[in-house]
């Protein structure tokens, strides 16, 4: 293993510890409510669309 | 990329001493996963920049080809349900995992397919799809440069003469030029175009309403609707507008790793991706119908008159540049991370040449393409609703929503994605049912199907099925460090 490669795998090894030490608490992650209203969009939209339509 | 080739390309670009610029700059190019402090993109921000993705002329193509199978209102519902299911599937495989991680999207790509499977999956859903469009945006431009010279001299336009050929090669040459000039140049057009492209759609829509009440426009009829049965051809509208929204695949993972976390990474699709494609194409469907020819080249002059349209063809012939440097850039981006060192080593410019050679030879032997676009859009997403539904299965339920950075960026010949030789046969298995699948329920080609696409379609059977294939083999056949290293228990 060269100087750089040494380098580079301390580097991913240090961007992937700043992940591992977040672990579930970080702020911004997609919870219950975001996939219902996923769910609840795709739904409406194509009920309410397809009656208006069809 | 091996640990190897990425600490080379870090080098070569920031010298042996790479400090945090230096790790920063090759983390924004792909090599490395990107920290939540690098990620720049806010919710706004993300909206407008995949805008001006969306706000594109292949919406027009879109909604003109809509109004073929159905009418108007049949056409609309047909956009918004295809779109919606499309987008969301789409960015449900692909941002998500970008906004936690910051990871490349053809990085994450080697926990689904092995390092190599990868490259092979860039292959078929990257560089087919991209090269397809590039030749039709390019011949776009140059049947919009043959209409504006027609009018302008009082002439007769002709979509498959010289002309447009020499034009459609010009609009490839100065893509290339752009795109060689690096992102800077490309962000220059986009902040000009899009806005503007969303002022002409508003006008273009006020000129349509203008001559045709509402109720008028509802009413009216498809223009070549290929079957008698009213409801198969609504079907296959939604299934254009799926295979639509499912072309995203290979574009917006790579973007949304930019922004900030996952919420950010994925709701701005909702409103960027989604409104803005419903907006053109519904533009594109009512003007077609309107005037009964789904070509937006000469939709365009026939709304605006001589003078307007001049200035709306000038206009939309550039807009194709855009969306064609757009797609260009993102493609060369992904290419470099799955590409061979010797690939890595040529420039920039060369690589983008390369790459351009194939829709050059589209433009000049096969013009005919462009007025069967939506066959090939639609081929397209039997590959990216079965790859939607991999990437699903893969990271939400295998994996539980945890991707290992060190692995994916670490040396890859003895690593977790070794699987045989680079490729996972079950995510590859997996790839090949969901598109046969597809091709049994629906054939792009011929329009034939069988009894279960009426009431199925063809993107979401292939979706659901690839993603099942994958789960249940990966449960059964996946075990060991070499082989995903997937959780147990």
């Amino acid at each position: 293993m060269d100087g750089n490669e040494a380098r580079w795998l301390a580097e991913i090894e240090r961007r992937a510890a700043i992940y591992d030490a977040e672990g579930d608490t970080r702020e911004g992650r997609l919870v219950a409510a975001d996939y219902l209203g996923m769910a609840a969009l795709m739904l409406a939209l194509t009920v309410g669309f397809w009656m208006w339509a069809v | 990329m091996t640990t190897k080739s990425a600490s080379e390309t870090l080098e070569r670009r920031s010298g042996p001493a790479a400090g945090s610029q230096g790790w920063s700059a090759a983390a924004e190019r792909g090599d490395a996963p990107l920290l939540p402090s690098e990620r720049l993109w806010g919710f706004k921000e993300f909206t407008f920049a995949n805008s001006a993705l969306a706000i594109a002329t292949w919406a027009f193509l879109i909604g003109g080809a809509v109004g073929l199978f159905v009418g108007p209102k049949e056409g609309i519902a047909a956009i918004v349900i295809g779109n919606i299911f499309g987008v969301v599937l789409t960015a449900l495989a692909t941002t998500v995992m970008a906004g936690r991680y910051g990871v490349e999207q053809f990085v994450a790509l080697r926990s689904q397919f092995g390092y190599n499977g990868s490259r092979l999956v860039y292959l078929l859903a990257v560089i087919v799809l991209t090269m397809g469009w590039l030749a039709v945006l390019a011949m776009m431009f140059g049947r919009s440069i043959d209409g504006l010279t027609a009018l302008a001299s009082g002439g007769e336009a002709s979509p498959l003469g010289i002309k447009v050929a020499i034009a459609s090669v010009g609009a490839i040459l100065l893509t290339w030029f752009i795109v060689a000039r690096g992102p800077t140049s490309i962000k220059v057009f986009n902040m000009i175009v899009a806005p503007a492209l969303v002022l002409l759609m508003v006008a273009m829509l006020w000129l349509i309403l203008s001559r045709h009440s509402f109720g008028d426009l509802m009413a009216m009829e498809a223009l070549d609707p290929p079957f008698e049965d009213r409801h198969l051809n609504f079907i296959i509208a939604i299934e254009i507008n799926m295979a639509a929204g499912f072309s995203w695949w290979p574009y917006i993972g790579n973007l949304a790793r930019l922004t900030r976390n996952e919420r950010t990474a994925f709701w701005p699709n909702i409103l960027g991706i989604f409104g803005a494609a419903v907006l053109g194409e519904i533009v594109g469907l009512l003007a077609a119908v309107a005037l009964g020819d789904s070509d937006p080249t000469i939709w365009m002059t026939q709304i605006a008159g001589v003078a307007v349209g001049v200035v709306a063809l000038g206009f939309i012939a550039f807009a194709n540049i855009t969306s064609m440097a757009n797609i260009l850039y993102t493609s060369i981006v992904g290419l470099r991370q799955v590409g061979t060192e010797g690939l890595r080593r040529l420039g920039w410019g060369t690589i983008l040449f390369g790459f351009c050679i194939i829709p050059l030879i589209l433009v000049l032997a096969y013009p005919q393409m462009y007025d069967g676009f939506f066959i090939f859009l639609v081929w397209t997403s039997a590959l990216n609703s079965a790859l939607a539904g991999i990437g699903i299965a893969d990271y939400f339920f295998l994996r539980r929503q945890r991707l290992d950075l060190r692995a994916l960026h670490g040396p890859q010949e003895h690593g977790s994605y070794r699987f045989i030789g680079g490729f996972n046969p079950i995510g590859l298995v997996a790839l090949a049912i969901g598109f046969l699948t597809y091709v049994w329920l629906f054939n792009p080609q011929t329009l034939d199907n069988v009894a279960a696409f009426r009431y199925l379609t063809a993107s979401l059977p292939s979706c659901v099925i690839a993603g099942l294939v994958h789960y249940v083999l990966t449960r059964l056949f996946a075990h060991g460090r070499h082989w995903g290293d997937y959780p147990r228990g």
